[in-house]
């Protein structure tokens, strides 16, 4: 629109700035109307499906672990405040022992109570260096110590009606200045067949020393083919249950989250893509690979890859 | 103070504010989030305190002195969006065109960044007193109402980037609906 100087009369710019104004308010409607109308599994995309085409050794040997100090000064653990300094800089408040994690459930035969020292007594300390990829499309490679989960579970005596896993964090105001951020524990889980591949741990150290507050201590999930949000923290119980758990971040958002959560770079978040990650402590960004680089490993567990609800 | 001690007070400030924020980046975790997050907050800052003067003059007639800020405030906003984009070109994506796009297509919220941004730049362009003759000073003031859908942008990429509802982009998108409520009554 070309407007002559002289043409213009303040009565028109008066006009034309309520229309921006308009133009102001009207645009803060575009989140909220991409939110109502934006679908919640949106379709798959089965051409854009990679191939496993990973050399697993190769890249076991070509991992390089990220530095002690930026693993725990870098964190997603909202019971202790939202942004990813915070963890590392509440005040230690956590009292990790004693501390005893309850296992039972309809599908366990054999409940228990175990301390972290029960647990380290009866199975061998394993050492992983395992990718870790966040659903926020950020990377670290870390180097844990922990316990299968697998044996975990097997010391229970897992029956038939042990279809899921069910994990539990502490919940406790007193020990988490943002304990109720969810209104309740921090729910995890995994079908039996997730939990009791060996690629599935119960992390109680990171490069040799046990976990700090931030990093979940004193014991932790970890399942390195899935999205970060998967590893349940601080955990105070594990149970053997017949429903599919529903999880935490899948009862907040579950336009974004889901109950695999199995990485793959074909299934964009739904605010961007999961093609790419930055890896923390470097600059610029890195392929992400299919179940996060463990495909060889874990596909078989998926019957159908071109699934979208296993990869949110 | 004069008028251009003030204004340089106020550079000098906000220089200040950008070094300590790269600065508390560097020393933290993740240089990349951190610096992209913060200049892109502080621009909005800036500009919803760049809509502020309007107002407070009204109220507070004395106040005018303080209207040569505005133009110090806006072209600091534009600064610090500025470090946002690029961060997220060079450091986030060190230039990997391909791998911009792909973050880029269908994703309303970088859609929403982009053209905030474009018409930042066209706002930033005609801060002077060339731009302000080009059409004559009632269409560089047209010009700048591109401001409003500009911020409201710039806001809902904001209210997009979280995870959760969170009260601060809440807060800032309340404190621009007022502020848009009293121009649309009391504009001149
Ligand atoms: C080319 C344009 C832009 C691009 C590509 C861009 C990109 C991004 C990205 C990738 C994020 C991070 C989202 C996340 O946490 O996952 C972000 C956040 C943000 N951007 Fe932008 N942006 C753009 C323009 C702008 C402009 C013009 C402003 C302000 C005037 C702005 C303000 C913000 C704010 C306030 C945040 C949130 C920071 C936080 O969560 O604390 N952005 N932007």
């Amino acid at each position: 629109m070309r407007i002559k100087s002289s043409e213009i009369t303040p009565e028109q710019v008066f006009r034309q700035r309520r229309r921006m104004i308009a133009l102001g308010i009207g645009s803060l409607a575009i989140p909220a109307v991409h939110y109502a109308f934006a679908a919640d599994n949106s379709a798959a995309d089965v051409s854009a499906m990679p191939q496993a085409s990973i050399d697993q050794d190769n890249q076991a040997t070509g991992l390089t672990p990220t530095k002690l100090d930026i693993i725990n000064s870098y964190n997603n653990y909202y019971e202790f405040g939202f942004s990813k300094t915070a963890p590392s800089e509440a005040p230690k408040t956590l009292i990790t022992s004693p501390w005893s994690v309850q296992i039972g459930g309809e599908g366990a035969d054999n409940p228990g109570t175990y301390d972290i020292a029960d647990i380290h007594g009866e199975h061998d300390i394993e050492n992983h260096i395992y990718r870790f990829r966040c659903v926020e499309a950020w990377s670290m490679v870390i180097p844990w110590n922990g316990v299968a989960l697998a044996k975990v579970i097997q010391a229970a005596k897992p029956n038939s009606s042990a279809k899921y896993v069910r994990f539990e964090t502490l919940h406790d105001e007193q020990q988490m200045p943002n304990a109720n951020w969810a209104g309740g524990p921090y729910i995890e889980g995994l079908t039996m067949a997730e939990a009791m591949h060996p690629l599935s741990l119960l992390a109680t150290g990171i490069y040799d020393q046990p976990l700090e507050q931030q990093t979940g201590a004193p014991i932790r999930l970890v399942v390195p083919w899935k999205y970060g949000f998967k590893y349940a923290k601080s955990i105070v119980r594990i149970d053997l249950v017949e429903e599919m758990p529903r999880n935490t971040w899948w009862r907040q958002n579950p336009r974004e989250y889901g109950f695999y959560a199995n990485v793959n770079p074909a299934f964009d978040h739904p605010r961007w893509s999961q093609a790419t990650e930055r890896v923390i402590g470097k600059f610029g960004r890195q392929d992400t690979l299919l179940f996060n680089g463990y495909a060889d490993e874990v596909a078989h567990l998926y019957p159908d890859l071109h699934d979208r609800r296993y990869f949110f | 103070m004069p008028q251009a001690a003030l204004r340089l007070a106020l550079h000098l400030a906000l220089l200040v504010v950008l070094v300590w924020m790269v600065q508390e980046a560097v020393a933290g975790a993740d240089l990349v989030t951190e610096l992209r997050d913060a200049s892109g907050r502080w621009s909005l800052y800036l500009l919803l305190l760049s809509l502020c003067f309007t107002p407070v003059t009204r109220l507070r007639p004395a106040w005018r002195v303080y209207i040569p800020l505005r133009r110090v405030t806006g072209l600091w906003a534009f600064a610090f969006a500025c470090v946002h984009v690029l961060v997220w070109i060079s450091l986030e994506f060190a230039f990997d065109w391909r791998g911009m796009w792909q973050e880029i297509v269908g994703n309303l919220f970088i859609w929403l960044g982009i053209i905030s941004f474009a018409l930042l730049k066209v706002l930033a362009a005609s801060s002077n007193r060339k731009a302000q003759r080009w059409r004559g000073y009632q269409y560089w003031r047209f010009i700048h109402t591109l401001i409003y859908p500009a911020l409201g942008m710039a806001l809902g990429h904001y209210f997009m980037a979280q995870k959760l509802p969170e009260w601060q982009p809440m807060l800032l998108i309340s404190v621009f609906i007022v502020l848009l409520v009293w121009r649309w009554r009391y504009a001149d």
